[in-house]
């Protein structure tokens, strides 16, 4: 017994150490946790990701906005001259918002098996593989493979110019046992509710350290005229043009009395 | 093992408001308020100079500004019953508005829009929209523009001495206008100063309402011209009287988008007339001030610029082959 005991403890509580090391070596911290838009908002803000970064480890933090459909037309030259749609497709199943902030380059740290364990991998590889996308047209197998995947490579594109996509490889800093990111988030970048996962890496394998969830929504005026437009919309046209009949006649009265004097 | 992040709500270091930038909550981005004023601004020069909505320019530049196409067409012609109506009211007190040409033409605007929103659904389903509308715009614009710009051209260079009613392009009367002539239901327009048959502006403003609608415009720009050529209305009797039908067909179309679509965003309209409406009623004056020659080879250059800017886009092989589909739809 006293054999097994000692052959078995010393690695059990070297597990325990190490489970405890990762999991509870600290808070994480997302500030603000809900990001309201008011009317005079930058273009885009600035949410700050805090938490215990074990010794010796680099971490991964992967920002998960709200599902989207995106349709999408792919171009290419008609008649020799002409550029105009030749393919249409909707995307489903892609976020609204991808960020992939770290303190290394995540090719390097990861191997590929690793990678596709943990779903973290460099160059927006998830989305491709994740989204789906449905063609108007019939299409062979094989020949809608390759359109999807230029599809998807041409969206991300587009979202990461919008700054909706990020993948920020030494954008985590680690400094006395605390990591801290800043997480850019446009005002194009869609309201609800956004996944925060967090990793940490040793020894070329990464663990999930600590997930969280912040949301983006709208507050006072802004929330109040996107609740009018969507519940009241006969209303909310009727002042739409009640305003701007009124807009065009001030300005109109302002003038004729100006000319007057 | 995973802990709960722990989230402080209001402590975080979401950024103070810094510069004019404004959130527009219906389009879900946030512009910079002084752009869109000076955009309004200058688009309300020309809907007061030219009597053109000014959609053709403006729903492009805020697309290219960041807002959903759908959200900028829609907001458009919002601001456009601001600026129209009052613009169309500086030419209303100055007498040179038809009110009675533009409920004519406005009825049949009606029609052909309802005909023209038909032939779009139609074409939407083809996936091709987007493409169709620009052909359209360069076919419709490039010649417009250019026959405004010989035209108005030749009268600069024919103009000597006796100054001409600031507008009538030419004495001699059309063939369409000889043949409407001889039309029943023979009707005079005592500001337009022509008896026509009242079926003649009817069918110019059926076949204007389907290009409207298919292009996705108010139709300022073709209707100015069509009145001035085709019907031979007085240039500033034309600026006018188009400024108020594009009034009234933008204060339907603004309730159409709010009720259907949902996407009228109230703060970027108010930005933009704040701009549009002083730059109207600026435009109106200037109108006044130039002869019609001048206002209309200004036009023709500006359509001109349009029309080249929209050709280079499908001539020339875009960065990203994917795009993000747009739908139609600006005024």
């Amino acid at each position: 017994m006293k054999r097994i005991l000692f052959v078995f403890l010393p690695p059990f509580f070297l597990w325990v150490s190490s489970w405890v090391a990762w999991g509870f070596t600290g808070e994480i911290h997302i500030q603000p946790s809900s990001f309201a838009r008011a009317l005079f908002v930058e273009k885009s803000s600035l949410l700050t990701l805090r938490g215990p970064a074990p010794e010796g480890s680099q971490i991964i933090i992967k920002v998960v906005g709200p599902d989207r459909d995106f349709k999408l037309n792919k171009s290419g030259r008609v008649f020799g001259f002409l550029w105009m749609p030749v393919s249409h497709g909707v995307v489903r199943t892609l976020p609204g918002m991808y960020a992939l902030l770290s303190s290394v380059k995540v090719a390097e740290a990861l191997s590929p098996e690793e990678q596709r364990a943990v779903k973290l991998f460099p160059d927006f590889e998830e989305l491709l593989q994740q989204g789906r996308v449905s063609f108007q047209e019939e299409r062979v197998p094989e020949e809608a493979e390759t359109l999807s995947r230029d599809f998807l490579r041409g969206l991300i594109r587009i979202l990461q110019e919008k700054g909706l996509y990020q993948q920020e490889e030494k954008a985590v800093q680690i400094a006395g046992g605390q990591f801290q990111a800043i997480l850019l988030l446009p005002a194009e970048a869609p309201l609800g509710e956004y996944r925060v996962s967090a990793y940490a890496l040793e020894g070329g394998q990464a663990r999930l350290l600590a997930i969280g969830r912040f949301t983006a929504k709208t507050e006072g005026l802004a929330a109040w005229l996107a609740r009018q437009a969507q519940d009241s919309p006969s209303v909310y046209g009727i002042i739409a043009v009640l305003i701007a009949l009124g807009a065009g006649a001030f300005v109109g009265v302002i003038f004729q009395l100006g000319r007057r004097s | 093992m995973l802990n709960r992040l722990n989230c402080y709500p209001g402590s975080g270091s979401q950024r103070e408001r810094k510069g004019m930038d404004i959130y527009l909550p219906i389009a879900g981005l946030s512009l910079n308020c002084l752009f869109l004023v000076g955009l309004g601004g200058l688009v309300g020069l020309l809907s007061g100079l030219f009597g053109v909505g000014g959609g053709f320019l403006l729903t492009p530049l805020l697309i290219f500004a960041g807002s959903p196409p759908t959200v900028a067409a829609a907001s458009d012609s919002n601001q456009i019953v601001a600026a129209a109506s009052s613009g169309a009211y500086a030419y209303g007190r100055m007498g040179y508005v038809d009110f009675k040409m533009g409920l004519t033409l406005l009825l049949g605007g009606i029609v052909g829009g309802s005909i023209g929103v038909h032939i779009v659904k139609i074409l939407s389903a083809s996936g091709s929209i987007d493409f169709l509308i620009q052909s359209v715009y360069v076919i419709i614009l490039g010649i417009i523009g250019a026959f405004m710009f010989v035209e108005s051209l030749q009268a600069l260079r024919r103009r000597n001495g006796a100054p001409r009613e600031a507008g009538s392009p030419g004495g001699e009367e059309s063939a369409l206008r000889k043949l409407a002539g001889r039309l029943p239901w023979q009707m005079h327009f005592e500001k337009s100063r022509i008896r026509t048959s009242v079926l003649f502006p009817l069918f110019l403003g059926t076949t204007i309402g389907i290009l409207a609608a298919i292009m996705g415009v108010g139709g300022g720009f073709i209707l100015v011209p069509a009145m001035i050529y085709i019907l031979g209305i007085p240039t500033i009797v034309a600026v006018g009287t188009s400024l108020f039908q594009i009034a009234l067909t933008c204060i339907n179309l603004t309730l159409q988008q709010a009720i259907r679509n949902h996407n009228v965003d109230l703060v970027l309209v108010v930005l933009l007339f704040i701009g549009s409406t002083v730059g109207a009623q600026i435009g109106a004056r200037l109108g006044k001030a130039l002869r019609g020659e001048q206002i209309r080879i200004l036009m023709a250059v500006i359509v001109l610029l349009v029309t080249a800017k929209m050709l280079m886009a499908l001539l020339i092989a875009p960065e990203n082959v994917i795009s993000l589909v747009t739908g139609g739809g600006g005024h």
